[in-house]
């Protein structure tokens, strides 16, 4: 029984490696394939005859809509785009308007450091209009 | 120009039957999506795991803070960049494996720029929108939130309240670098996931959209947006065994509660893709797959010459070894392209592995350390 089971074992195994072997090689066939200029040359082929038959399609149907005045999706696809780049015009507006607002309230933020700042005295420039003790704020507040 | 109409008529049927299958995907998905339509004034909730604070919105554009316990005073700011053509919830996909989460643990202001669904009021918007304009807006929003109601932080005092850092991920790496280089005067560090720099590489995508065999004015001109099918097809063609393996993985993982619920979330977030804007889509391929712009430093966004070598601050740029949509060569060209010093860090993943998973895990320490502003060593492996 012990044998059989082997023996089976085996015969599974095998075929396993056979299969992967085979696998391997069909997919290392079909890979070159796809490089080779056949394969490109049937693609392109395949391709343009496509683009034939859908500008014919395309060609007729847009005459149609316009034989009975139809409104076509292109039509509303210009539309859209002209929407869309006038939404992000005002996107840039917006995002300008922003970074201003922000330069300004950093700057405001810098200014209110600057007056909380305890003033020092001027380097003997003018030591007579300097009210001594109060610094710049004495001399602002005398002025 | 001489083409009969017998002959467009033919090349009309072989057509039908060559794309049956992506037209009934479309069609379907069309369907499903007429019955089940949001109402316009409708907001989508947060995908994410992480708790996250809605901080700007403009039309379906949004800007998330992500909540958390750890305090965050005295560090830069960070703006998670996703790419354009998928859902940004991929850096937040998951407890446990979420790269927002773990930042956010790691004690730094994590802030995410959602792009929302991109719908037909989009379509004219040049991709220096989105790169110049976007990232500006939501920059500004995350300053304004983090900064500036903080008045007496050491940050608002030493950098004058404008700096930010990125991290992009795939094109939102690109996305990333290129406003980095528009703007080196307010990004302090930037990380890079996975993000394709040089565009000639020997991948497949570089292979397919090339200009001679990729028309892609033809395809903008004549179907606007690209539509998610269209590229969810062509992702899945790069890998044509990739679908089969992944069911093969999940039937032999079935038994495993933690690795089908990784597979839910991630199968969720891979079929979950987004328009592409037409002129975006068209400036995106032809700036980079078709004529390397960023390579041959001769990128041009809405008139303005970039060079990357006005960027001279820290780059960390993480590279996934196993990735076949940017192949890891694509990445590390960077180097040599900025001129502030670059970090490497390879790991041993794939595309998607890199932002999210077991492997990613011992990254998100490297860029948790990165934009603490400790240095991290370049050329480390993380296997």
């Amino acid at each position: 029984m012990e044998i059989m089971e082997n023996f089976y074992q085996d015969i599974l195994k095998n075929a396993r490696d056979m299969q992967n072997f085979w696998e391997n090689r069909t997919s290392q066939m079909l890979d070159e394939y796809v490089k080779s200029q056949t394969f490109i040359g049937a693609m392109t082929k395949s391709l343009e005859s496509s683009l034939d038959a859908r500008k014919i399609l395309d060609a007729s149907v847009s005459r149609w809509a316009e034989m009975f005045n139809i409104v076509t999706k292109k039509e509303f696809d210009r539309l859209n785009q002209q929407t869309y780049d006038g939404n992000v015009r005002l996107q840039k507006i917006e995002s300008g308007i922003q970074e201003m607002t922000r330069l300004m309230e950093r700057q405001i933020e810098l200014l209110a450091k600057i007056a909380k700042q305890p003033a020092t005295a001027p380097a003997q420039a003018t030591p007579e209009k300097t009210v001594k003790g109060k610094g710049a704020q004495g001399k602002r507040e005398k002025a | 120009m001489n083409t009969t109409i017998p002959e467009l008529i033919g090349r009309a049927h072989v057509a039908a039957w060559d794309n049956i299958e992506i037209a009934s995907r479309i069609a379907a998905r069309n369907a499903l999506n007429f019955f089940d339509a949001r109402k316009p004034d409708e907001v989508e909730k947060y995908p994410g795991v992480t708790p996250a604070t809605e901080i700007f919105r403009l039309d379906g554009l949004r800007v998330f803070r992500y909540e958390g316990k750890t305090d965050t005073s005295g560090k830069l700011p960070m703006l998670l960049v996703p790419a354009l053509i998928n859902r940004s919830y991929i850096m937040d996909l998951m407890p446990g494996s979420s790269l927002a989460g773990a930042l956010r643990e790691a004690g730094l202001p994590v802030y995410l720029l959602d792009w929302g669904l991109p719908g037909p009021q989009h379509d004219h918007l040049p991709f220096s929108y989105f790169i110049d304009d976007v990232i500006s807006m939501a920059s500004d929003a995350v300053v304004r939130d983090c900064c500036c109601k903080k008045a007496t932080d050491s940050i608002c005092r030493t950098s004058g309240c404008n700096k930010i850092s990125l991290l992009g991920y795939c094109m939102g790496g690109t996305m990333s670098l290129l406003h980095a280089a528009l703007h080196p005067d307010r990004i302090a560090r930037l990380s890079l996931l996975a993000t394709p720099v040089n565009f000639h590489d020997d991948g497949v995508l570089s292979k397919w959209s090339r200009k001679d065999v990729f028309d892609v004015d033809a395809i903008c001109d004549t179907i606007g947006a690209m539509d998610p099918a269209l590229l969810q097809t062509s992702f899945q063609l790069m890998k044509p065994l990739s679908q089969y393996q992944k069911l093969k993985g999940l039937y032999e993982s079935c038994t495993d509660p933690k690795a089908l619920d990784s597979y839910l979330h991630l199968d969720k977030w891979v079929n979950d893709n987004i328009h592409v804007p037409r002129e975006t889509y068209r400036e995106y391929v032809k700036m980079t797959y078709q004529d390397n712009a960023l390579v041959n430093n001769k990128i041009s966004l809405g008139g303005r010459a970039v060079d990357l070598k006005t960027f001279t601050s820290p780059v960390l740029n993480i590279m996934a070894r196993k990735d076949h949509i940017v192949p890891a060569e694509s990445s590390r060209m960077l180097s040599e392209m900025v001129g502030g010093e670059v970090s490497e860090v390879m790991i041993d993943a794939g595309h998607i592995g890199i932002a999210m998973g077991r492997k990613a895990r011992d990254m998100f320490a490297a860029v948790a350390k990165f934009h603490c502003g400790d240095k991290v060593n370049s050329h480390c492996i993380i296997d």
